[in-house]
């Protein structure tokens, strides 16, 4: 037990840069797109990494299951392709419900867009199952432990070591007190947005 | 809007921040002084290439000389700099042929690439940073390779700050050279609302993600249309090849073509390019600043209109994307608009001062020489090229 927790701590602390760059395109418009202060861009970054949680969780329980039952697995590339896409659509519903509420205009479409303020938790849900190599190494680790409570502990331990690298997230509301930053910020969101639905259109036809 | 461009020829009474003709000739005799001790020190090639430096220090002084002499910043800055943008084309362009037989995008293997240039080195920014640091802390200097580069860029966003797009940047001509093939703006637009001024920073935020998430240069293989002129990475998916083309495509005649052409500005450089946009940002550690005196300003509009970078604002203030290239202090009419610094005694209460000889000339001098000893990477090398294409020299 204690060599899978030191080994899902390992492959979390060397893999974190990785996720970082995983998690920094979703992450970062939704923080400097709106002045916040650190309270408020704390909540943000727990509410991705919650989603962020539960989707490791998952995939845990996921491996853990397949591990008893089957053995082995494979994954195909366009469930990544598909969530990809999924996650650009909740990310440019987003960013164009914030553009809206900045422009101050119509109101009416407003309560739809609202909606899609909880992306930061489906985006985080979402960008957990980033099939990225540490993902894929931590999950085919998990499946070969032939465990679900195994398998669980070692995603929550994994999840937690990479997540130390997304905190400092929080501290990117220093900068939003300026207008340039924030526009800035929304444009990158819908920029962003967009170039995920392509990629992940181009991976799920792939 | 302001009035159209026909008023600046209607015989409105220019004052010019000229010098005296003494002072300017001490001043160009110091920029020749300079680059002869610099080209002196430099890497020797023979006679022909020690006159040709020689030429291009002369060229340089006399540069300086009419800036100072005739008090037009501008128009003097702008041959020097579309000098600079022509003759890296002519060198780039005279080394691929030679390497590959063709001067435009070549398909050999092994071909030489456009250096890991500044916009490169801006929207690549968090893949590059780290090795830059470990480059510094762990190699000779002239080992670093391309990284010795940021060193550079980092070095001269502290001396010339956004100045380095309009006095040093060797793409920046290209720009300003179809900006100024008409006389007239066939579309008068000179202001821009703030929201989308904002447009490049977001974009450049956009291309550091990118950047980071595929691991490669985003800017470079999707957006450069520089690129054009050479191979660029991706050597596999011909259905991507085919897209990265008509992108490459898209924003070459869009921004480097037609807009500059109909709006008389600088669209490239306002809207796309991520290095403008980082020194929009990085640049306001400079002590530099274009300042609009409001109890000298009459709100005519001349200013904005002059702008090649949108970087003044309806209620004339000027932005951070002000590229220091002086046209808007050569052209006011109330010579309301000074070269000021931060640090003596500007603060933003203190806008208002009023022009100071001093400040315009260290600024002028500082960002020559910068853009002088870039450009002389390949000014010297164009003019052999050139004069091997004539039959003159062999």
């Amino acid at each position: 037990m204690l060599h899978n927790i030191a080994n899902a701590l390992m492959l979390g602390f060397s893999s974190g840069g990785s996720c970082l760059g995983a998690c920094t395109p979703f992450l970062l418009p939704f923080l400097i797109a709106k002045h916040r202060d650190l309270k408020g861009n704390l909540y943000i970054v727990l509410e991705y990494l919650s989603g962020r949680l539960i989707a490791y969780i998952t995939a845990g329980l996921f491996a853990g299951i397949a591990g008893v039952l089957i053995g082995n697995m494979k994954i195909s590339g366009k469930i990544y392709g598909g969530l990809t896409a999924l996650a650009g659509i909740l990310m440019l519903l987003y960013s164009i419900g914030i553009m809206f509420e900045a422009i101050e205009k119509l109101n009416s479409y407003m309560k739809f867009f609202k909606a899609a303020a909880r992306v930061p938790f489906a985006a985080g849900l979402i960008n957990g199952l980033n099939f990225c190599p540490p993902f894929m190494a931590a999950f085919s680790y998990t499946i070969s432990l032939k465990s679900i409570a195994g398998s669980l502990l070692y995603f929550i331990v994994f999840f937690a070591a990479t997540s130390i690298y997304v905190l400092p997230f929080v501290f990117t509301g220093l900068v939003t007190k300026f207008e340039k930053v924030k526009n800035a910020g929304r444009i990158a969101g819908i920029l962003v947005s967009i170039w995920f639905l392509a990629y992940g259109v181009y991976l799920f036809l792939k | 809007m302001g009035p159209g461009r026909d008023k600046i020829k209607q015989g409105v009474n220019i004052m010019k921040n000229k010098l005296p003709l003494n002072k300017s000739i001490l001043l160009s005799a110091f920029v020749m002084l300079f680059f002869t001790v610099l080209f002196f020190f430099t890497e020797k090639r023979g006679l022909e290439y020690t006159v040709a430096k020689t030429v291009y220090a002369i060229f340089l002084s006399i540069t300086a000389f009419l800036i100072f002499y005739k008090g037009e910043i501008s128009r003097y800055r702008s041959i020097f700099f579309i000098t600079s943008a022509i003759s890296f084309i002519i060198v780039f362009k005279f080394r691929l042929w030679g390497a590959t037989n063709n001067i435009f995008i070549a398909k050999q293997p092994n071909m030489p690439e456009v250096p890991f240039c500044h916009i490169a080195m801006a929207s690549n920014l968090f893949v590059t940073l780290g090795d830059q640091i470990k480059s510094v802390f762990f190699y000779g200097w002239d080992k670093w390779g391309f990284y010795t580069l940021g060193v550079l860029y980092v070095f001269s966003t502290l001396g010339i700050g956004q100045g380095f797009c309009s006095w040093a940047c060797f793409y920046g001509g290209i720009d300003e050279a179809m900006s100024k093939i008409f006389n007239k703006q066939a579309v008068k637009l000179n202001f821009f609302p703030k929201r989308l001024r904002d447009f490049p920073l977001g974009l450049w935020i956009f291309f550091m993600l990118a950047s980071i998430m595929l691991f490669e240069p985003v800017f470079c293989t999707w957006a450069c249309p520089l690129k054009l002129t050479t191979a660029f990475l991706n050597k596999g998916d011909i259905g991507i090849y085919k897209m990265q083309i008509i992108i490459f495509c898209f924003i070459g005649i869009v921004f480097l073509a037609v807009l500059p052409l109909i709006l008389k500005k600088r669209t490239f450089c306002s809207f796309i390019c991520p290095f403008g946009a980082f020194i929009s940002v990085a640049g306001q550690a400079n002590p530099y600043r274009v300042r609009i005196n409001d109890t000298m300003c009459n709100k005519c509009g001349i200013c904005a209109i002059n702008c090649p970078m949108f970087a003044i604002t309806e209620d004339y203030k000027i932005t951070s994307y002000c590229v220091k290239c002086g046209a808007c202090i050569d052209k006011c009419p109330k010579k309301a608009i000074s070269m000021q610094m931060a640090g003596f005694g500007i603060k933003k209460q203190e806008i208002n001062k009023p022009y100071n000889e001093n400040v315009h000339v260290l600024f002028v001098v500082s960002a020559l020489i910068l853009g002088g000893a870039i450009s002389s990477f390949f000014v010297p090398d164009a003019m052999i090229v050139i004069l091997k294409l004539a039959g003159i020299m062999h």
